[in-house]
């Protein structure tokens, strides 16, 4: 769907704790990232 | 030397700086210690940290999802973490916005004997359903597979068309 927002599409949000345990994390609305969301 | 936030910081601390403040002190952790610990040692080791950081003047305001391979049982493991630290093992999951688009999707095709291949087409009608629904100009996803050899990222075509039901 198109919209006047846009996700950033190559945004790691997961880190690796140790080999074989991998953690996604998220916070409220586009405060995650940097930079998040950007200007359509 | 124990890795320590830096509590006197004015704002609320980003999701990111948790991330790898858990990341650093698992892997002290382990030095320390000399021994790898498993999915479930893990998901302790976080929650404790998420429920000491609750308890704080300004406290970490983040959600997890731990998904981990424990090579002495021979299986995966997932865990729910919420931002107020609680814990829960789930056969499956969703967090963000793409939860209230994708877990009816996986509560209906989920099966605990999957494959990998049959993974990925529930993945692709989860993914699916975001370009048809979610109101944001959806780029795609990062698919990063945990197996007993490691942690591996998944080639997965964003760009495929989308056929309305």
């Amino acid at each position: 769907m198109r919209g006047p927002t846009v996700l950033k599409a190559q945004d790691d949000k997961t880190r690796s704790l140790n080999k074989h345990t991998l953690m996604a994390y998220s916070g409220e609305a586009g405060d995650t990232g940097m930079s998040d969301v950007l200007p359509a | 030397m124990y890795y320590r936030r830096d509590e006197h910081s004015p704002l609320t601390p980003s999701p990111v700086q948790f991330a790898e403040y858990v990341q650093a002190n698992i892997q002290l952790y382990s030095k320390r210690n000399g021994s790898e610990l498993s999915p479930y040692e893990v998901s302790s080791f976080v929650r404790s940290s998420l429920a000491k950081s609750l308890r704080s003047r300004n406290p970490y305001n983040v959600n997890l999802l731990l998904g981990g391979f424990d090579p002495i049982t021979d299986k995966p493991e997932l865990y729910w973490i919420d931002y107020l630290a609680s814990s829960a093992r789930v056969p499956y999951a969703a967090h963000g916005y793409a939860q209230y688009y994708c877990l009816s999707t996986l509560d209906k095709h989920h099966h605990p004997d999957i494959d990998f291949e049959q993974g990925m087409k529930i993945l692709r009608m989860c993914t699916d359903e975001l370009k048809r629904r979610l109101p944001i100009d959806f780029k795609g996803v990062l698919v990063k597979v945990v197996t007993k050899d490691g942690i591996r990222e998944e080639p997965y075509e964003d760009e495929k068309p989308v056929y309305a039901p």
